[in-house]
């Protein structure tokens, strides 16, 4: 297969009035199977909301500098 | 009476019909589906089979109420399976038989909806909810399919050139049958043929326009 895949990040809320928790991520070519994959893969609980979210959608406010970032995983062992 | 009799023989026939196909969509969906091109594609058809399963069992359920004659194991399907469904042999013919079947099955129920036929809704509005995802998926493959390289898209066509015409050919003989029509089961001049016929062309043309 030579489709172009997109990483999305997967959100859900338990009961209404809960906090919208990250649960986890899908890989898929379009929208419409993300939202398919997410609703399988994730289908533990009866959510009260669930969202696929385009990882290259989401807008970056603050990120923290990983631990070892300045040496590199490669400088290790 | 009679009429009333016939309205009702039709309309298990047609459920049944649904319900027949929904399980073998389901057998393949298990023995074809593991072998999907991703991960996530094989675990989705997993868990669609429990679905498509579990619709026909409670079509066949509603089936044996209707004629009553109660609650019966159900170890095969009834006969009235497409024969592009049962001769489904490979993930491409499985997708394409998905689609077309999905399709042409969520027309004639929401029209059942339309309808207003008491119990019908309680029956499948849960199922139609449900059938949702897997017209998603079907038709997101299809058109990935139709849109990929070497033999892949001609595959498709073929598969899809199969299963097509059979479905429609069911859902012009339903929009016929002066008995479901009387039954008060389907609507008068359903159009099913026609509005199947715009479905397929829209969502197949769209993948070959954004393939170019």
């Amino acid at each position: 297969m030579s489709m172009k895949k997109r990483e999305y990040e997967v959100f859900g809320r338990i009961r209404r009035g809960d906090p919208l928790v990250h649960v986890g991520t899908v890989e898929a070519p379009t929208d419409e199977l993300a939202h398919v994959y997410a609703a399988y893969t994730y289908d533990e609980e009866d959510w009260f909301e669930l969202y696929v979210v385009p990882r290259d959608s989401m807008v970056n406010i603050i990120r923290r500098e990983g631990l070892f970032a300045k040496e590199g995983a490669a400088n290790h062992g | 009476m009679a009429d009333q009799a016939n309205g009702l023989a039709a309309f298990i026939e047609l459920i049944e019909t649904i319900a027949d196909n929904k399980y073998v969509l389901g057998d393949h969906l298990v023995e074809i589906g593991v072998s999907g091109p991703t991960l996530e594609a094989t675990l989705s058809a997993i868990a669609m089979a429990q679905g498509e399963l579990g619709h026909a069992r409670l079509l066949y359920n509603w089936a044996s109420d209707l004629r009553g004659t109660g609650k019966t194991d159900i170890t095969d399907q009834t006969g009235k399976a497409f024969a592009s469904v049962v001769q489904v042999s490979d993930w491409i013919e499985m997708i394409s038989a998905l689609y077309a079947v999905n399709a042409g099955t969520d027309l004639v129920l929401k029209s059942m909806l339309e309808a207003g036929h008491p119990e019908v809704a309680s029956r499948i509005r849960k199922l139609l909810a449900e059938q949702k995802e897997h017209i998603l998926y079907s038709r997101g493959w299809v058109t990935l399919l139709l849109q990929d390289a070497g033999a892949v898209p001609r595959k498709t066509r073929e598969a899809l050139d199969r299963a097509v015409p059979e479905v429609r050919a069911w859902l012009s003989k339903l929009e016929q049958s002066a008995e479901l029509a009387s039954g008060g089961y389907v609507p008068a001049q359903a159009g099913f043929a026609a509005r199947f016929d715009e479905i397929v062309a829209r969502e197949t043309q769209r993948a070959v326009n954004n393939a170019g």
